[in-house]
Order: C-alpha cells, then structure tokens, then sequence
C-alpha cells in the first residue's frame, strides 16, 4: 500500500462550516443594508448600467475577501484585530490622498499637457502650434474657468460644447441647466444647454465671456468648434501640425 | 405665354423629383477653384463649412469636419451613391455627441472635389446620421487646410 506523501496536520480550529457561513451572509447582508442606506441618502449617486455593474464587481469582491476571513483555517481575534487595524489605516490613506486628488489631478493633467501631444505652444508671437495625436486627429488642452479640459479641434461642431464631466469641473451647475438646445450629430439629434463661460484659454489665446454649449449626455471629449475657431485670425493644419494665429 | 409659363412648371415639375438636389444651387459648399491644386468653400449661417463632393460620380453635401476620424457617409447619402446600405454590416460602435450609434465600413469607388480625387477609399455609413462627414482621413492626405477670412482653403 502506498503512504500518502503528504500526512495532513490535524487542524487546530476545526471548521464549522455552517456558522461560517451564517457569518460569511450577515457580512453580506450587513453591505447590502449599508449599499441600500447610501443609496437612500444620495438617490443620484447611483444612476445608469454602469455604475449597477460597478457596484456588481465590488460586491463580489468584498464577498471573496469576506470569505477568505470567514473561512480560513486559523483565525485569532489578536491577528484579525491587528490585520483590521492595518486595514483600516490603509483605507484611511487611500481617503486622505483621495481628497487631495483635485489639486494632484490638476498637477498631473498640467504635466501631461507638457510632454504629450495636444499641447498648444507657442512658435511665434500671436501663433500657436499643436502637434496631431498618434492617429493623426487635433486634440488641445486648454481650460475653462480655470479647469484643464480636453479639447477635439472640431470643425464640425458650430458651437463650443463641453462634456458634462468638463462643465462640473468648470464649475458650471449641470443640474440646474435646461437642456432645450438641439443640434444635429453624427448620431441623431442632440441636446444641449447654452451657457456663457467666463474663461477660456487654449495656450496664450484667452477669450473671456464665451458662448459655448453643455451636452446633454456624456462625451468622449468636449470640442472646440467653430465659435472658437472663427474668432482667430487663422487655423491651418499641414503635415501634422496645427497652426493657430490670433 | 401661357403656353411657355405652362411648360415651365411641367418642366420643373418633372425635373424636381429626377433631380432633388436642384435646390442645392442655393446653398453653401460650392467650391470656387483657385488654381490647379486649390479650392475655397466659405461658411453657412451656423458658421460650419460644408463642400460638395461627388461619391460614386454623385453630387453629395459633406460638413468638412475635423473632429471626424472617418469619412462619414449618411445611410441615405451611401444609397444616393449606389452603396447597397441593406448588406452593410452596421457593427461597429462609435461615439457623438448625442450619444452612440453603429457604423458599418465600407469603401467607395470615387470620391472627387473637381480635379482633387481619390478612388477605394475607405469610409463609414452611419446608422443615424444627419449630415454626411468629411473627416481627417480625407483632410489629413491634404497639402493643407486653412481658413482664414471666413474662408476654408484646402491645397494638394
């Protein structure tokens, strides 16, 4: 008869499999009632498929985590309160550096602008230049009342229009807009809320007091379309480059 | 004169639906040619620069439009040029402004602007789109792109 090759040490906390789970659900149930009770509180904060699928894939992770402390093997109270405590200081740096991410954003999207394509820099006095992206299309950054946004040169677009996400960092009050302007997209018709923008600056070109417009629904990028680009002396684009006088 | 006034309106009235885009004499995108290898369209009302185009040998309004990667054909403007829209495989997700759609690529035979031509040239076909494209893959084959003085120059 063979010897099994490995003898198994008799485990020193047997397991007792169905209080473990009676645990392993109440952890769960206790996140559902805290889920629904944040839910409860902010009522926007959960709002379309992706989000229910955010929170879909948290759920079930917290549910492997929570199973890996429920289920193995040796567990002392000292250990586990030890590891909560490590845990819970992490979580607590994760938050400090998490209100801190507006200026650090701010900071990397500053840096950013500086080393990739898409800045706009100034070649000569009242000239621009911005160098095209890897697939060859105009993206700028430049900024609104402050706020480093994003831009796609659009001479497609007749307005101004800036993504829902751009306006709330421009502090612009998204919720209070009426959404009443329509114009044509490639996809149908779209929606728009028309505001005035007190700054814009792409590089050294400034405008104050702007008309641009606030899309209904999220965008990839907020376009820099003709409103802008009629106001400047001229934009040429040739091998590459982007050349904006004004 | 009765009788020319009457054969005026018979005229017009059989031509119209042969040749719907007769009104497109009263709007923006004609191009005026500067030279061998230049042509200018100036702006509509809503400032967009439009210019028309022939797909397929058919006379077809584009917006010219950087903030498309693609050449963008309508369903009804890849029908007008003999694309048989209903074998297009309309897979591909794309985003607008209000919100995204599908496309389906294909390529068209033709594409001219006068004497500037290209030919095989890949484009998409919008499910729901309201204006044809020209985008950067058309722009970008350009010499330049210019507008200055409420003026859109492309030179090749």
């Amino acid at each position: 008869m063979a010897q099994p090759l490995l003898k198994l040490q008799p485990q020193q906390e047997p397991p007792r499999p169905r209080q473990r789970w009676l645990v392993l659900l109440a952890i769960v149930a206790a996140f559902g009632v805290v889920i629904w009770a944040l839910s409860a509180l902010f009522p926007d904060a959960i709002s379309g498929q992706g989000d229910m699928a955010g929170i879909a894939y948290f759920v079930a992770w917290g549910a492997l985590v929570a199973s890996g402390l429920v289920f193995s093997r040796q567990v002392s109270v000292g250990q586990t309160a030890r590891n909560i405590a490590l845990w819970l200081g992490i979580f607590a740096i994760l938050a400090i550096a998490y209100m801190l991410k507006d200026p650090f954003q701010a900071t990397v999207l500053r840096m950013q602008s500086q080393l990739i394509s898409g800045s706009a820099v100034e070649t000569a006095s009242h000239e621009v230049t911005i160098n095209a992206d890897e697939n060859g299309d105009f993206y700028v950054w430049g900024s609104v009342n402050g706020a480093t946004v994003r831009f796609a040169v659009d001479t497609g677009a007749s307005d101004i229009v800036l993504s829902p996400f751009d306006a709330k960092r421009a502090g612009l009050d998204t919720a209070s807009l009426t959404y009443g302007g329509q114009y044509e997209t490639a996809n149908g018709i779209g929606h728009g809320a028309f505001v005035t923008l007190d700054r814009l600056n792409v590089g050294p070109i400034a405008f104050v007091s702007v008309p641009a417009s606030v899309n209904g629904t999220a965008m990839r990028s907020s376009l820099l379309g003709m409103t802008f680009l009629k106001r400047l002396k001229s934009f040429e684009f040739s091998k590459g480059k982007l050349v904006l006088r004004y | 004169m009765r009788f020319i006034l009457m054969l005026a309106v018979g005229l017009c009235v059989l031509g119209v639906p042969a040749h719907a885009d007769v009104f497109s004499i009263f709007e923006s995108g004609h191009p005026s040619f500067n030279g061998e290898h230049e042509l200018s369209v100036t702006p509509d009302s809503d400032g967009i620069y439009y210019i028309f185009a022939d797909v397929n040998g058919v006379s077809t309004r584009f917006v010219i439009d950087t903030g498309s990667d693609d050449v963008v054909l309508t369903r009804k403007d890849a029908g007008r040029a003999g694309i048989d829209v209903s074998k297009l495989d309309f897979s591909e997700d794309y985003d607008a402004a209000s919100g995204t759609g599908v496309e389906a690529d294909t390529t068209v035979q033709k594409l001219a602007i006068g004497p500037l031509a290209v030919t095989n040239f890949p484009v998409t076909v919008e499910q729901e789109g309201g204006a044809s494209l020209l985008g950067m893959t058309f722009l970008r084959r350009l010499k330049s792109v210019e507008i200055h003085d409420k003026r859109l120059t492309l030179r090749w």
